[in-house]
């Protein structure tokens, strides 16, 4: 299964755990600057929003390149098992990093809810 | 009072940020530090909808699942939440590890309350369907079709739908308070009058919020408040059931009265004691 662009489905929100899309590296990048410089983060803070950095990254190579399902599924699990280990943290919960990171992926993306 | 009840609501949404602020605060006297609640195991949009915010505390998550590197799949939301609650306060006693619990669940769900998507409908997580994928960090999609076809605005309910209900009940109690006060009316009318208020009350609040959803105005107002419909629907059918049951005794007490009359036998004095008795 590959992805599809976000920006053809921009008026519906986006996040990692519940789409089926990819989001733009620059757009992915610019999200995580707005969330660095709006919030003090600690050490913990700034891994895990690396995290969710690289996996979107990671999916975004996962749709143009020639990666296995396989493949894709443990390059996202050694993505998390690192963060866990080292901060004892999941890239995904529920937190105030991934939420101020999707809200705004997804207002650079002019969803607005 | 129904006009009111849709004005807080419209209020309480505006101080949504705040209430969150402040349940969270309570929250925070409730939560271990051991990382996240086990009702947020589940992320990603809608994610309420999945897991842990409906009241099912049997919910589990599939077989398999991990969180911070345990494993968390196949056993019931309560006994994660009362795991968290030993590990946090491992002084507490058996009891109070339950209540602590219970009060973690409680706080959660508060803290929840006000926000937009408030908490899905009770038990619809029942519908949740969880699908094994490796493009997730969890390992698995999940959606839950009942919520994903009712929506926000038919299947949650938030804390501005709380404080309408609580607002229009209040105002209705003090009225019927007010038109009885030092009155001789009967106990059935009494019940009929507050009955067919409350379906005004209500009733005026539910069909301006419909109406806000169906023009797409006023946000998050316009949606089906289950509180106020509810008991709109209640005292609907309250008031059809107790109007039948006056007119069947009008109707009753109107066949003595002509029985009576054509009864030969009994003099129209007779008939006059019967019906000022």
């Amino acid at each position: 299964m590959r992805m599809t662009d976000h920006a053809l489905n921009a008026a519906s929100e986006y996040h990692f755990e519940s789409s089926d899309e990819y989001c733009a590296p620059e757009l992915v990048d610019q999200a995580a600057g707005a969330v660095r410089t709006s919030h003090n983060l600690n050490p913990a803070d700034r891994a895990q929003l690396q995290a969710i950095v690289d996996l979107e990254k990671l999916r975004f190579a996962f749709a143009y390149n020639d990666i296995s399902l396989k493949e894709h599924g443990q390059q996202i699990q050694a993505l998390r098992k690192q963060l866990i280990e080292r901060h004892g943290r999941e890239p995904f919960d529920n937190g105030k990093i991934e939420k101020a990171f999707y809200q705004a992926l997804n207002q650079a993306y002019g969803y607005a809810d | 009072m129904g006009i009111l009840g849709v004005l807080l609501t419209v209020y309480t949404n505006g101080k949504s940020k705040g209430l969150t602020e402040f349940f969270e605060k309570i929250h925070g006297h409730y939560k271990a530090d051991s990382g996240c609640s086990p009702l947020d195991y589940r992320a990603g949009k809608n994610h309420r909808y999945i897991f842990g915010h409906d009241g099912n505390l049997w919910q589990h998550l599939p077989e398999g699942y991990t969180y911070n590197g345990s494993s968390v799949g196949g056993r019931s939301l309560y006994s994660l939440v009362m795991e968290q609650m030993r590990q946090g306060f491992p002084n507490s006693s058996f009891i109070g590890g339950h209540v602590k619990a219970i009060l973690h669940i409680a706080t959660h769900y508060l803290s929840d309350l006000p926000t937009k998507d408030g908490l899905p409908l009770p038990f619809s997580s029942l519908f949740t369907q969880w699908v094994k994928d490796e493009t997730k960090v969890s390992g698995y999609s999940a959606n839950n079709p009942l919520m994903d076809k009712v929506g926000k605005e038919f299947g949650t309910i938030n804390a501005a739908d709380i404080a309408s209900y609580a607002i229009i009940k209040t105002l209705l109690a003090g009225h019927h308070w007010i038109t009885f006060y030092s009155t001789n009316a009967s106990e059935d009318e009494k019940k009929l009058h507050h009955a067919q208020m409350s379906v005004i009350a209500y009733g005026t609040a539910m069909i301006i919020q419909m109406a806000l959803l169906c023009s797409g105005q006023a946000g998050r107002t316009g949606k089906l408040n289950y509180l106020i419909a509810g008991p709109f629907l209640w005292n609907a059918g309250k008031s059809v059931l107790m109007t039948q049951r006056h007119h069947r005794d009008l109707v009753l007490s109107y066949r003595d009265s002509c029985a009576i009359l054509d009864n030969k036998s009994l003099a129209f004095d007779h008939w006059v004691k019967h019906q000022c008795v």
